[in-house]
Protein backbone atom coordinates (compact mmCIF):
# COMPACT_ATOMS: atom_id res chain seq x y z
CA UNK A 1 0.00 0.00 0.00
CA UNK A 2 1.29 3.49 -0.91
CA UNK A 3 2.00 5.39 2.60
CA UNK A 4 0.22 8.33 1.25
CA UNK A 5 -2.88 6.48 1.27
CA UNK A 6 -3.00 7.48 4.13
CA UNK A 7 -4.23 10.86 3.96
CA UNK A 8 -7.13 10.55 2.07
CA UNK A 9 -8.14 6.23 2.33
CA UNK A 10 -11.71 5.21 2.86
CA UNK A 11 -12.82 2.34 4.28
CA UNK A 12 -16.11 1.46 5.42
CA UNK A 13 -16.05 0.40 8.65
CA UNK A 14 -18.30 -3.23 9.39
CA UNK A 15 -18.74 -4.71 13.23
CA UNK A 16 -19.68 -8.21 13.29
CA UNK A 17 -21.87 -9.64 15.22
CA UNK A 18 -21.46 -13.66 16.24
CA UNK A 19 -25.15 -15.09 17.42
CA UNK A 20 -24.93 -18.84 17.82
CA UNK A 21 -25.48 -21.71 15.28
CA UNK A 22 -22.98 -23.73 13.44
CA UNK A 23 -20.76 -20.72 12.36
CA UNK A 24 -20.45 -21.39 8.73
CA UNK A 25 -22.12 -17.68 7.76
CA UNK A 26 -19.73 -15.94 10.47
CA UNK A 27 -16.98 -17.84 8.69
CA UNK A 28 -17.85 -16.10 5.37
CA UNK A 29 -18.19 -13.07 6.77
CA UNK A 30 -15.03 -12.58 8.30
CA UNK A 31 -13.92 -14.12 4.89
CA UNK A 32 -15.54 -11.49 3.41
CA UNK A 33 -14.06 -8.73 5.46
CA UNK A 34 -10.54 -9.21 5.09
CA UNK A 35 -10.67 -9.94 0.90
CA UNK A 36 -13.48 -7.30 0.04
CA UNK A 37 -10.86 -5.25 -2.07
CA UNK A 38 -12.05 -8.15 -4.34
CA UNK A 39 -15.74 -7.07 -5.00
CA UNK A 40 -13.97 -3.17 -5.34
CA UNK A 41 -15.11 -2.37 -1.54
CA UNK A 42 -12.69 -1.62 1.42
CA UNK A 43 -13.82 -2.81 4.42
CA UNK A 44 -12.77 -3.21 7.87
CA UNK A 45 -13.36 -4.75 11.10
CA UNK A 46 -14.00 -3.01 14.18
CA UNK A 47 -14.28 -4.08 17.35
CA UNK A 48 -17.00 -1.83 19.39
CA UNK A 49 -20.49 -1.05 17.17
CA UNK A 50 -19.76 2.51 18.02
CA UNK A 51 -17.65 2.42 15.35
CA UNK A 52 -19.61 0.52 12.85
CA UNK A 53 -20.48 2.01 9.55
CA UNK A 54 -22.81 -1.69 9.25
CA UNK A 55 -23.27 -4.25 11.37
CA UNK A 56 -23.73 -7.82 10.25
CA UNK A 57 -25.66 -10.54 12.63
CA UNK A 58 -25.06 -13.73 11.51
CA UNK A 59 -26.32 -17.16 13.49
CA UNK A 60 -29.24 -17.88 15.73
CA UNK A 61 -30.40 -15.80 18.66
CA UNK A 62 -32.56 -17.34 21.51
CA UNK A 63 -34.09 -15.04 23.42
CA UNK A 64 -31.36 -14.36 25.83
CA UNK A 65 -28.72 -13.68 23.08
CA UNK A 66 -31.23 -11.47 21.07
CA UNK A 67 -31.29 -9.20 24.06
CA UNK A 68 -27.64 -9.33 24.44
CA UNK A 69 -27.32 -8.54 20.84
CA UNK A 70 -30.16 -5.35 21.18
CA UNK A 71 -28.11 -3.88 23.78
CA UNK A 72 -24.87 -4.16 21.45
CA UNK A 73 -26.83 -2.84 18.40
CA UNK A 74 -28.11 0.30 20.57
CA UNK A 75 -24.31 1.60 20.94
CA UNK A 76 -24.55 1.87 16.97
CA UNK A 77 -24.87 5.62 15.52
CA UNK A 78 -27.73 6.04 14.25
CA UNK A 79 -26.46 6.05 10.23
CA UNK A 80 -25.47 2.50 11.18
CA UNK A 81 -27.16 -0.04 8.59
CA UNK A 82 -28.10 -3.51 9.82
CA UNK A 83 -27.65 -6.29 7.53
CA UNK A 84 -29.09 -9.40 8.99
CA UNK A 85 -27.07 -12.65 6.91
CA UNK A 86 -27.94 -16.45 6.36
CA UNK A 87 -31.18 -18.15 7.46
CA UNK A 88 -30.94 -18.41 11.17
CA UNK A 89 -30.08 -15.00 11.58
CA UNK A 90 -32.79 -13.88 8.96
CA UNK A 91 -35.51 -16.16 10.80
CA UNK A 92 -36.09 -18.50 8.82
CA UNK A 93 -33.49 -21.12 8.89
CA UNK A 94 -33.57 -25.14 10.26
CA UNK A 95 -35.27 -24.04 13.53
CA UNK A 96 -38.34 -22.59 11.44
CA UNK A 97 -39.56 -26.19 10.21
CA UNK A 98 -39.38 -27.65 13.17
CA UNK A 99 -41.95 -24.97 14.05
CA UNK A 100 -39.69 -23.46 16.93
CA UNK A 101 -38.15 -19.57 15.84
CA UNK A 102 -36.00 -19.21 18.53
CA UNK A 103 -34.68 -15.96 16.62
CA UNK A 104 -36.41 -13.07 18.55
CA UNK A 105 -34.00 -10.18 16.73
CA UNK A 106 -37.19 -9.44 14.32
CA UNK A 107 -39.55 -8.44 17.24
CA UNK A 108 -36.65 -6.09 18.55
CA UNK A 109 -34.74 -3.76 15.76
CA UNK A 110 -35.78 -3.27 11.86
CA UNK A 111 -33.14 -4.31 9.51
CA UNK A 112 -31.69 -2.52 6.87
CA UNK A 113 -31.34 -5.31 4.33
CA UNK A 114 -31.77 -9.67 4.94
CA UNK A 115 -29.51 -11.80 3.06
CA UNK A 116 -31.03 -15.69 2.83
CA UNK A 117 -29.23 -18.73 2.43
CA UNK A 118 -27.51 -21.33 3.89
CA UNK A 119 -24.76 -20.03 4.09
CA UNK A 120 -25.29 -16.94 2.61
CA UNK A 121 -22.93 -16.19 -0.54
CA UNK A 122 -20.21 -13.84 -0.47
CA UNK A 123 -21.43 -12.40 -3.21
CA UNK A 124 -24.91 -11.22 -1.84
CA UNK A 125 -22.90 -9.62 1.40
CA UNK A 126 -20.73 -7.88 -1.51
CA UNK A 127 -24.76 -6.41 -3.72
CA UNK A 128 -26.38 -5.79 0.02
CA UNK A 129 -23.32 -3.73 1.42
CA UNK A 130 -23.10 -1.72 -1.79
CA UNK A 131 -26.82 -0.99 -1.59
CA UNK A 132 -26.72 -0.15 2.50
CA UNK A 133 -24.04 2.14 1.58
CA UNK A 134 -25.69 3.62 -1.45
CA UNK A 135 -28.56 4.32 0.01
CA UNK A 136 -27.22 5.79 3.47
CA UNK B 1 -1.46 39.42 19.35
CA UNK B 2 1.00 37.66 21.38
CA UNK B 3 -1.95 35.26 22.62
CA UNK B 4 -3.17 34.74 19.00
CA UNK B 5 0.62 33.67 17.67
CA UNK B 6 0.77 31.54 20.20
CA UNK B 7 -2.75 29.89 19.65
CA UNK B 8 -1.47 30.02 15.79
CA UNK B 9 1.66 27.85 17.34
CA UNK B 10 -0.37 25.45 19.01
CA UNK B 11 -2.56 25.15 16.21
CA UNK B 12 -1.11 24.51 13.55
CA UNK B 13 3.27 25.22 13.61
CA UNK B 14 4.51 23.55 15.35
CA UNK B 15 1.12 22.00 16.67
CA UNK B 16 -1.38 20.32 15.84
CA UNK B 17 -1.92 20.13 11.82
CA UNK B 18 1.75 19.68 11.66
CA UNK B 19 2.25 16.99 14.23
CA UNK B 20 -0.40 15.36 12.67
CA UNK B 21 0.56 15.45 9.25
CA UNK B 22 3.92 14.17 10.11
CA UNK B 23 2.28 11.30 12.25
CA UNK B 24 0.09 10.62 9.31
CA UNK B 25 3.16 9.90 7.31
CA UNK B 26 4.74 8.19 10.09
CA UNK B 27 1.60 5.85 9.99
CA UNK B 28 1.12 5.53 6.23
CA UNK B 29 4.60 4.11 6.16
CA UNK B 30 3.75 1.80 8.95
CA UNK B 31 0.55 0.45 7.35
CA UNK B 32 2.54 0.72 4.00
CA UNK B 33 4.08 -3.20 5.41
CA UNK B 34 2.39 -6.14 5.09
CA UNK B 35 0.23 -7.08 7.57
CA UNK B 36 2.21 -10.36 8.20
CA UNK B 37 4.79 -8.57 9.63
CA UNK B 38 2.94 -6.72 12.58
CA UNK B 39 0.17 -9.15 13.62
CA UNK B 40 -3.26 -7.97 14.00
CA UNK B 41 -2.79 -4.28 12.39
CA UNK B 42 -5.20 -5.05 9.50
CA UNK B 43 -8.17 -4.73 11.63
CA UNK B 44 -8.79 -1.05 12.79
CA UNK B 45 -11.03 1.04 11.79
CA UNK B 46 -10.32 4.29 8.83
CA UNK B 47 -7.98 6.53 10.04
CA UNK B 48 -6.75 8.63 7.15
CA UNK B 49 -7.46 12.34 7.22
CA UNK B 50 -10.58 11.71 5.22
CA UNK B 51 -11.63 9.12 8.21
CA UNK B 52 -10.67 11.41 10.74
CA UNK B 53 -13.12 14.11 9.27
CA UNK B 54 -15.84 11.82 8.74
CA UNK B 55 -15.62 10.65 12.26
CA UNK B 56 -15.59 14.53 13.59
CA UNK B 57 -18.98 14.91 11.76
CA UNK B 58 -20.10 11.53 13.12
CA UNK B 59 -22.56 10.51 15.78
CA UNK B 60 -20.80 10.76 19.48
CA UNK B 61 -22.21 7.68 21.31
CA UNK B 62 -22.98 9.12 25.10
CA UNK B 63 -21.09 7.21 27.63
CA UNK B 64 -22.89 7.18 31.34
CA UNK B 65 -21.35 9.17 34.74
CA UNK B 66 -18.06 10.74 34.72
CA UNK B 67 -16.93 8.94 31.82
CA UNK B 68 -19.10 11.18 29.51
CA UNK B 69 -16.69 14.52 30.68
CA UNK B 70 -13.91 12.30 30.28
CA UNK B 71 -14.45 11.19 26.74
CA UNK B 72 -14.70 14.81 25.51
CA UNK B 73 -11.70 16.48 27.88
CA UNK B 74 -9.56 12.86 27.42
CA UNK B 75 -8.30 13.67 23.62
CA UNK B 76 -8.22 17.03 23.51
CA UNK B 77 -5.80 16.76 26.73
CA UNK B 78 -3.36 14.22 24.78
CA UNK B 79 -3.78 16.92 21.23
CA UNK B 80 -2.63 20.09 23.63
CA UNK B 81 -0.20 18.49 25.29
CA UNK B 82 1.84 17.17 22.02
CA UNK B 83 1.20 20.41 20.83
CA UNK B 84 3.04 22.23 23.49
CA UNK B 85 5.95 20.01 23.48
CA UNK B 86 6.50 20.51 20.27
CA UNK B 87 6.39 24.06 20.13
CA UNK B 88 8.85 23.80 23.61
CA UNK B 89 10.86 21.94 21.39
CA UNK B 90 11.25 24.27 18.59
CA UNK B 91 11.89 26.95 20.69
CA UNK B 92 8.56 29.12 19.72
CA UNK B 93 7.13 28.69 23.65
CA UNK B 94 9.86 28.90 26.72
CA UNK B 95 9.36 25.97 29.25
CA UNK B 96 11.32 23.76 31.08
CA UNK B 97 11.88 20.11 30.98
CA UNK B 98 9.87 20.08 34.24
CA UNK B 99 7.18 21.53 32.25
CA UNK B 100 8.12 19.34 29.09
CA UNK B 101 8.33 15.96 31.36
CA UNK B 102 4.62 16.65 33.17
CA UNK B 103 3.09 17.34 29.33
CA UNK B 104 4.28 14.11 28.38
CA UNK B 105 2.32 12.51 31.72
CA UNK B 106 -0.43 14.59 30.91
CA UNK B 107 -0.47 12.79 27.59
CA UNK B 108 0.07 9.38 28.86
CA UNK B 109 -2.05 9.54 32.11
CA UNK B 110 -5.03 10.25 30.47
CA UNK B 111 -5.10 6.83 29.30
CA UNK B 112 -5.09 5.48 32.92
CA UNK B 113 -8.05 7.53 33.67
CA UNK B 114 -10.25 6.64 30.98
CA UNK B 115 -9.13 2.92 32.04
CA UNK B 116 -10.05 4.03 35.82
CA UNK B 117 -13.50 5.70 34.97
CA UNK B 118 -14.64 3.42 31.75
CA UNK B 119 -17.95 1.49 32.22
CA UNK B 120 -16.87 -1.33 30.48
CA UNK B 121 -15.60 -4.25 32.53
CA UNK B 122 -12.49 -5.30 30.05
CA UNK B 123 -11.57 -2.03 29.70
CA UNK B 124 -11.14 -1.54 33.57
CA UNK B 125 -8.95 -5.09 33.17
CA UNK B 126 -6.17 -2.28 31.63
CA UNK B 127 -5.72 -0.08 34.63
CA UNK B 128 -2.92 -1.89 35.97
CA UNK B 129 -1.36 -2.97 32.52
CA UNK B 130 -1.77 0.72 31.73
CA UNK B 131 -0.52 2.01 34.80
CA UNK B 132 2.93 -0.02 34.48
CA UNK B 133 3.00 1.69 31.50
CA UNK B 134 3.13 4.81 32.38
CA UNK B 135 5.12 3.96 35.36
CA UNK B 136 7.84 1.82 32.92
CA UNK B 137 8.62 5.25 30.91
CA UNK B 138 8.21 7.88 33.60
CA UNK B 139 10.66 6.71 35.97
CA UNK B 140 13.74 6.19 33.42
CA UNK B 141 13.01 9.31 31.79
CA UNK B 142 12.65 11.33 34.66
CA UNK B 143 16.29 10.25 35.50
CA UNK B 144 17.43 10.22 31.99
CA UNK B 145 16.68 13.98 31.23
CA UNK B 146 18.16 14.87 35.21
CA UNK B 147 21.47 13.26 33.36
CA UNK B 148 20.70 15.47 30.44
CA UNK B 149 20.47 18.35 32.82
CA UNK B 150 23.21 18.19 34.40
CA UNK B 151 25.60 16.69 31.20
CA UNK B 152 25.11 20.68 29.80
CA UNK B 153 23.98 22.53 32.04
CA UNK B 154 20.78 23.54 30.94
CA UNK B 155 17.23 22.94 32.21
CA UNK B 156 15.43 24.23 29.53
CA UNK B 157 14.89 22.26 25.87
CA UNK B 158 16.43 25.07 23.69
CA UNK B 159 18.97 25.13 26.08
CA UNK B 160 20.05 21.55 25.36
CA UNK B 161 19.94 21.78 21.92
CA UNK B 162 22.04 24.89 22.11
CA UNK B 163 24.61 23.21 24.28
CA UNK B 164 24.62 20.15 21.47
CA UNK B 165 25.02 22.82 18.32
CA UNK B 166 27.74 24.03 20.12
CA UNK B 167 29.64 20.67 21.61
CA UNK B 168 28.44 18.35 18.98
CA UNK B 169 25.39 15.67 19.81
CA UNK B 170 25.36 14.58 23.35
CA UNK B 171 26.32 11.09 22.57
CA UNK B 172 29.11 11.99 20.17
CA UNK B 173 30.51 15.31 21.82
CA UNK B 174 33.70 15.22 22.97
CA UNK B 175 32.57 18.26 25.45
CA UNK B 176 33.10 16.93 29.79
CA UNK B 177 35.13 14.14 31.39
CA UNK B 178 35.29 10.20 29.77
CA UNK B 179 32.85 9.16 32.41
CA UNK B 180 30.10 12.07 30.71
CA UNK B 181 30.52 10.53 27.42
CA UNK B 182 29.65 7.35 28.56
CA UNK B 183 27.02 8.41 30.23
CA UNK B 184 25.39 9.75 27.49
CA UNK B 185 25.77 6.67 25.57
CA UNK B 186 24.46 4.58 28.41
CA UNK B 187 21.49 6.81 28.11
CA UNK B 188 20.56 6.62 25.01
CA UNK B 189 18.68 2.83 24.76
CA UNK B 190 16.71 4.05 27.51
CA UNK B 191 15.56 7.14 26.41
CA UNK B 192 14.84 5.05 23.37
CA UNK B 193 12.63 2.41 25.25
CA UNK B 194 10.91 5.85 26.94
CA UNK B 195 10.22 7.16 23.51
CA UNK B 196 8.71 4.04 21.96
CA UNK B 197 6.65 2.72 25.23
CA UNK B 198 5.15 6.65 24.40
CA UNK B 199 4.35 6.29 20.77
CA UNK B 200 2.94 3.33 22.00
CA UNK B 201 4.57 1.01 19.91
CA UNK B 202 5.74 -2.22 20.30
CA UNK B 203 6.97 -3.88 22.40
CA UNK B 204 6.42 -2.25 25.79
CA UNK B 205 3.57 0.55 24.20
CA UNK B 206 0.16 -0.73 25.61
CA UNK B 207 -2.00 0.76 22.43
CA UNK B 208 -1.39 1.67 19.12
CA UNK B 209 -4.18 1.28 16.64
CA UNK B 210 -5.02 -2.25 17.99
CA UNK B 211 -8.36 -1.58 18.72
CA UNK B 212 -8.76 -5.52 20.56
CA UNK B 213 -11.55 -5.88 22.72
CA UNK B 214 -10.58 -3.82 25.86
CA UNK B 215 -8.87 -0.87 23.95
CA UNK B 216 -9.71 2.25 25.26
CA UNK B 217 -11.04 3.16 21.91
CA UNK B 218 -14.03 0.93 22.09
CA UNK B 219 -15.60 3.68 24.90
CA UNK B 220 -15.48 6.37 22.07
CA UNK B 221 -17.02 7.60 19.01
CA UNK B 222 -17.58 10.05 16.93
CA UNK B 223 -15.45 13.19 17.44
CA UNK B 224 -13.72 12.19 20.64
CA UNK B 225 -12.39 9.31 18.64
CA UNK B 226 -11.14 11.19 16.20
CA UNK B 227 -9.32 13.07 18.61
CA UNK B 228 -7.99 10.00 19.79
CA UNK B 229 -6.52 8.52 17.05
CA UNK B 230 -5.08 12.35 15.88
CA UNK B 231 -3.36 12.40 19.14
CA UNK B 232 -2.18 8.49 18.48
CA UNK B 233 -0.92 9.37 15.44
CA UNK B 234 0.61 12.45 16.40
CA UNK B 235 2.89 10.75 18.81
CA UNK B 236 4.47 9.11 16.11
CA UNK B 237 5.99 11.58 14.69
CA UNK B 238 6.74 13.67 18.48
CA UNK B 239 8.34 11.26 20.12
CA UNK B 240 11.12 10.50 17.46
CA UNK B 241 11.49 14.03 17.20
CA UNK B 242 12.14 14.47 21.13
CA UNK B 243 14.34 11.40 21.21
CA UNK B 244 16.55 13.40 18.30
CA UNK B 245 16.29 16.96 19.98
CA UNK B 246 17.86 15.28 23.05
CA UNK B 247 20.41 12.75 21.97
CA UNK B 248 21.43 13.34 18.33
CA UNK B 249 20.43 16.98 18.10
CA UNK B 250 22.55 19.88 16.03
CA UNK B 251 22.01 23.09 14.60
CA UNK B 252 19.12 24.27 12.14
CA UNK B 253 20.82 27.75 10.80
CA UNK B 254 20.64 26.98 7.24
CA UNK B 255 18.13 24.64 4.79
CA UNK B 256 21.07 22.46 4.62
CA UNK B 257 21.13 21.65 8.57
CA UNK B 258 17.56 21.42 8.57
CA UNK B 259 17.00 18.92 5.88
CA UNK B 260 19.73 17.25 7.69
CA UNK B 261 17.14 17.51 11.31
CA UNK B 262 14.61 16.03 8.99
CA UNK B 263 16.88 12.89 7.47
CA UNK B 264 17.54 11.77 11.30
CA UNK B 265 13.97 12.33 12.85
CA UNK B 266 12.84 10.01 9.60
CA UNK B 267 15.97 7.42 10.42
CA UNK B 268 14.63 7.57 14.19
CA UNK B 269 11.07 7.24 12.96
CA UNK B 270 12.18 3.62 10.82
CA UNK B 271 13.78 2.62 13.70
CA UNK B 272 11.15 3.16 15.81
CA UNK B 273 9.08 1.23 13.70
CA UNK B 274 11.56 -1.69 12.76
CA UNK B 275 11.45 -2.39 16.34
CA UNK B 276 7.69 -2.23 16.56
CA UNK B 277 7.54 -4.33 13.44
CA UNK B 278 10.26 -7.36 14.84
CA UNK B 279 8.31 -7.08 18.25
CA UNK B 280 5.43 -8.94 20.24
CA UNK B 281 3.58 -6.92 22.70
CA UNK B 282 4.72 -7.75 25.80
CA UNK B 283 2.90 -8.62 28.99
CA UNK B 284 2.38 -6.45 31.83
CA UNK B 285 5.27 -7.60 34.47
CA UNK B 286 7.64 -7.99 31.63
CA UNK B 287 6.80 -4.24 30.59
CA UNK B 288 7.42 -3.68 34.41
CA UNK B 289 10.77 -5.54 34.40
CA UNK B 290 12.59 -4.13 31.24
CA UNK B 291 11.13 -0.74 31.48
CA UNK B 292 12.02 -0.07 35.09
CA UNK B 293 14.63 -2.75 35.69
CA UNK B 294 16.52 -2.37 32.02
CA UNK B 295 15.77 0.83 31.68
CA UNK B 296 15.66 2.34 35.11
CA UNK B 297 19.17 0.66 35.68
CA UNK B 298 20.64 2.00 32.78
CA UNK B 299 19.13 5.54 33.09
CA UNK B 300 20.56 5.26 36.86
CA UNK B 301 24.17 4.22 35.46
CA UNK B 302 23.88 6.81 33.07
CA UNK B 303 23.49 9.53 35.60
CA UNK B 304 26.03 8.59 37.91
CA UNK B 305 28.59 8.29 35.16
CA UNK B 306 27.73 12.08 34.17
CA UNK B 307 27.23 13.26 37.54
CA UNK B 308 31.16 11.80 37.69
CA UNK B 309 32.23 13.37 34.64
CA UNK B 310 31.41 16.44 35.28
CA UNK B 311 32.42 16.73 38.84
CA UNK B 312 35.53 15.54 37.39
Amino acid sequence: MNPLSAFWRNETVVFHLRAGGCGGCADVVDEWIRSSGRDRLKTTECVSPRHADIIIITGLSCAPAASAAVSIIEQAPAGCRIIVMGDCAAGCGPHRKTGEDPTRLDFEISFDSRIEGCPAGRQSIAGEVKRCLGSS
Amino acid sequence: MTFATKLFYLAVFPGFFFILTGGTLARGLRQSVPAGGHGHDSAFPALSMRALLRLLAGETIAAGGQFHALMWIGPAVKIFSLSWVMCIVFGFMSGDLFLFFTLLLMFSSVDLFVCWLSGGGRVRQQCWRTATAVIGWAVPLSIVLSAIAMRTDSVSMQGIIGWQAAYGPLVVSTEGGIFARIGSIVMVPAGFLCFTSLAGLKPFGTRLFTFQPGDIASEFSGAPLAMLCASQTSALIVMPLIFIALFFAGPASNWLEVVFWVLKVAGAVILMLSVDFMSARAERLKIFYWMVGFGGTSALAAFILTWIGVGT
